[in-house]
């Protein structure tokens, strides 16, 4: 009876998170720290029970975020690996199919965890025990191939002179290298300068993000006055069980191995995985994206919960960790059921509400909702961290405006931003930082 | 094989040194990372340099709007009489570019030699996007969809198939005069030459040593290995492929054929590799860091490698294997699965689709001797034991 009303937490967590999840820009995390400060002032459920809620925020918003990304372009890091095959899907009146198929990779990372679940607590503690020497050159690694492994985009130069093939080759490369650089500066500024109140700093980053993703975004919705065609709530989707099998594997070990690792986020995960797995087409994308979505935020959180590991990942982990910490294996294994009947909740909730979104998408003019958009992504910015994040979200929208001009990889920003913290891991970020006149 | 497949063997061949990982976890050394940057170095100086500093005797970069397929195809069967013309070890390059319509629209064409018939064949296909979805209604008028021109010299394809033109930079092919009078298609002439040679390895890993030496950095001795050694796995795991390399450039000239042991693309072997490489890579912080500390050991350090290779290795990967192979067998038997919609004219015209009067089999394609393919896995074996045997002791 008690776990039936765990699982009624979990539920009521779900539609919770189901439903911030479709307001753009507001992340789940900001939701759960508040919900804990009123837990700490009035504890209106045991902690165990509050942490249950916490698990339904998250696998709701998990699963449910697609909505944003799709029908209102404001996507998180976790969804960039997607956002271009959604809103091509949206841009062919697809929406809906591109929300299914996201969902449907969402599900299958599900699933994955599920299995995962019962030997996590063997394969987990081991692998901490091997790697946690190894961070710093695993973190530098991953970067060295992010930058390597971007490839020109100049469609074929046609220009005439060797000199000129390689100018025109080298733009978007160039242009990649600039914008690292840019977001490391401002990863040296941001994360070792005091540039907040000292009572906001802990949302230093939240303007970065806003500044690369959504402004960009916002801007060039704004100028390029893009329209909506009417969307098609089908029955029916066009993907292949060979489509759902590719892009639920390596979109799970992507979100899982970010979860896993320090700094490392699902986009980036998304891309290890995928170049690992030789995952390609926008079928295996979406769904990709949705299970490694999926399984960066739910994975963090489920690897807090795995017995012997002792290990927080994730912001939804050290919020709990203030109120609970949990003790038994059977905790574990309530926060696994948890998990799978939330999961499998938000993902009607995730049908239902992309029909809502369609409806109210048809009535108003895209460019306006991108507007309201850039107005709520402001108000977010002044409410957590004042003005001083209003200026570090510009400087950052500048950047990912370099980024989306030159078609460069948007992983560029997001490592450089975090390069500072895998050059102090490696112990040498201090000295880079009086070289670069940064601290 | 993909990028991250040579990047992560480069990583692992460097875990096999101890030094370097003493180093890592004690000192916080980043020398490691080193070897996965020269395991992708020569795709990253043939796609980033080198493809830009060829120079192609004809560029074909048609009006996407009013391509002329025979026009074409009369274009490149013209090369190729050209090439058999030319001294042996001549070549006559061309060059096709892709036709970009959209921000995500291609019109899409494709090649295909037909060396039973002696014939190039240049098809059209529908407007696709990057992904290669087509888009319904747009496919050419039956006059414009096929170009067939005849040629005169033996042609050897190696490659054998069509190759569909349709996103990023389009490909080249270089036609070879060879000593016995054949004609053979070098599919992007640019790429595997100087930028996979052993050569070049080898000046990077000196070049490595004398700038660590110089600077008197600790480890000095290991960085040409740590250099040299995911340089040559690079080359080796390509080898694996169809296209092999220029070994010894600038003495040799010429790019070498692969061994056909598997595709750079396939979705099996790449994770197999890439699973393969970070089970190795665990192993090795087991037995070198592990050592330091029990905190860091998670296996005993005397449980045998053959056992463990055994169990996280060959065990799951001959599930997968299997399961990969009951697919491909199950794919085969409906055919219309395989062929993906958006499959160009070419592909179409080889399947008899488009031509079905004229006889288009695709040729049985010249392979290396069985020998040779073992002694290719023989090696990669032998780098291995060596690395396992001795790495302890570097």
């Amino acid at each position: 009876m008690e776990s039936l009303i765990y699982m009624a937490y979990a539920l009521i967590g779900t539609l919770m998170g189901s439903l911030v999840a479709v307001l753009p820009g507001f992340h789940v995390f900001n939701l759960a720290a508040i919900g804990a400060v009123i837990f700490v002032s009035f504890p209106f459920v045991s902690p165990l029970g509050l942490a249950c809620i916490f698990i339904g925020l998250l696998v709701g918003w998990a699963m449910v975020g697609t909505i944003a990304t799709t029908f209102m372009g404001a996507p998180d890091d976790s969804m960039r690996v997607t956002v271009f095959p959604n809103q091509k899907y949206l841009m062919y009146g697809r929406g809906y199919e591109a929300s299914v198929v996201t969902g449907m990779g969402a599900l299958g990372s599900l699933l994955l965890l599920l299995v995962l679940a019962s030997f996590a607590s063997l394969v987990f503690p081991a692998f901490r025990k091997l790697v946690t020497p190894h961070t710093h050159w695993i973190l530098m690694g991953i970067a060295a191939y992010v930058l390597q492994s971007e490839w020109p985009k100049d469609w074929g130069s046609r220009a005439k002179t060797r000199l000129g093939r390689l100018k025109d080759g080298w733009a978007s490369l160039s242009a990649g290298w600039l914008v690292f650089f840019l977001s490391m500066m401002l990863g040296f500024i941001v994360l070792n300068m005091p540039v907040t109140p000292i009572d906001k700093t802990f949302q230093n980053i939240l303007p970065v993000f806003i500044g690369f993703v959504t402004v960009p975004w916002v801007l060039t919705n704004t100028l390029s006055r893009v329209t909506i065609p009417p969307q098609t709530v089908s029955n029916t989707c066009y993907v292949s069980k060979k489509d759902v099998a590719r892009g639920t594997t390596s979109g799970f070990l992507g979100g899982i191995f970010a979860a896993y690792t320090p700094i490392i986020t699902a986009g980036v995960g998304g891309l290890l995985a995928g170049h690992s797995t030789a995952t390609g087409g926008d079928t295996q994308f979406m769904v990709s994206g949705g299970a490694g979505r999926f399984a960066y935020f739910v994975g963090a959180f489920f690897l807090f919960w795995v017995p012997l590991l002792h290990l927080i990942r994730g912001g939804l982990g050290w919020i709990t960790s203030m109120v609970y910490q949990p003790k038994t294996v059977s905790e574990f294994w309530l926060l696994v059921a948890a998990i799978a009947i939330s999961g499998v909740f938000a993902f009607f909730l995730l049908l239902l509400f992309s029909r809502a979104v369609i409806k109210v998408i048809g009535r108003f003019d895209y460019r306006k909702v991108s507007f309201a958009v850039l107005l709520i992504a402001i108000g977010i910015v002044l409410f957590f961290v004042g003005w001083h994040g209003l200026v570090i979200m510009t400087i950052a929208g500048g950047i990912g405006l370099i980024q989306v001009m030159f078609r460069t990889r948007w992983m560029n920003m997001l490592i450089g931003f975090f390069f500072p913290i895998f050059l102090n891991m490696a112990g040498v970020g201090a000295a880079v930082a009086r070289f670069l006149g940064v601290c | 094989m993909k990028g991250i497949t040579h990047f992560i063997t480069g990583i692992m061949v460097a875990t096999f040194l101890k030094s370097l990982m003493v180093g890592a976890a004690v000192e916080d050394s980043l020398v490691i990372v080193l070897g996965g940057i020269f395991g992708l170095l020569p795709d990253t100086i043939d796609f980033k340099f080198l493809t830009y500093m060829e120079k192609n005797d004809v560029v074909l970069d048609p009006d996407p709007y009013d391509i002329r397929p025979q026009e074409m195809a009369e274009k490149i069967a013209e090369e190729i009489n050209r090439a058999g013309e030319l001294r042996p070890g001549q070549m006559r390059k061309v060059q096709l570019h892709t036709l970009k319509i959209g921000p995500d629209l291609w019109q899409s064409y494709g090649i295909y030699f037909n060396t039973r018939m002696n014939e190039v064949v240049i098809g059209v296909g529908p407007h696709v996007t990057m992904s290669g979805v087509p888009s319904p209604g747009t496919e050419p008028p039956a006059d414009k969809a096929v170009g067939v021109a005849k040629y005169r010299p033996k042609l050897i394809d190696r490659y054998g198939r069509p190759s569909d033109i349709k996103g990023f930079s389009g490909p080249s092919f270089g036609f070879l005069k060879k000593k016995d009078g054949s004609v053979e298609v070098v599919f992007i002439p640019w790429h595997r030459r100087s930028g996979h040679s052993l050569t070049l390895g080898a000046l990077f890993a000196l070049l490595g040593y004398l700038i660590a030496s110089t600077f008197g950095w600790r480890n000095a001795h290991l960085y040409p290995l740590v250099i040299f050694i995911p340089w040559f796995m690079h080359i080796l795991i390509d080898t694996y492929g169809h296209m092999g390399n220029n070994l010894f450039w600038p003495l040799t000239k010429q790019r070498t054929s692969g061994l056909y042991l598997v595709s750079a693309a396939s979705p099996f072997w790449n994770p197999f590799v890439v699973y393969s490489c970070i089970a190795l890579i665990l192993w090795n912080m087991n037995r070198f860091t592990g050592a330091l500390s029990p905190m860091y050991l998670a296996l005993p350090l005397d449980t045998p490698v053959w056992l463990y290779l055994l169990l996280v290795v060959a065990v799951p990967w001959a599930i997968m294997g299997a399961i990969y192979v009951i697919y491909q067998a199950r794919v085969k038997e409906r055919p219309a699965e395989l062929v993906a919609p958006t499959a160009g004219a070419a592909a179409a015209v080889a399947a008899g689709e488009l031509m079905e009067e004229r006889e288009y089999e695709i040729a049985e394609r010249p392979r290396p001797p069985l020998w040779l393919r073992f002694l290719g896995l023989a090696v990669l074996a032998v780098v291995l034991i060596v690395l396992y045997s001795y790495g302890g002791g570097w």
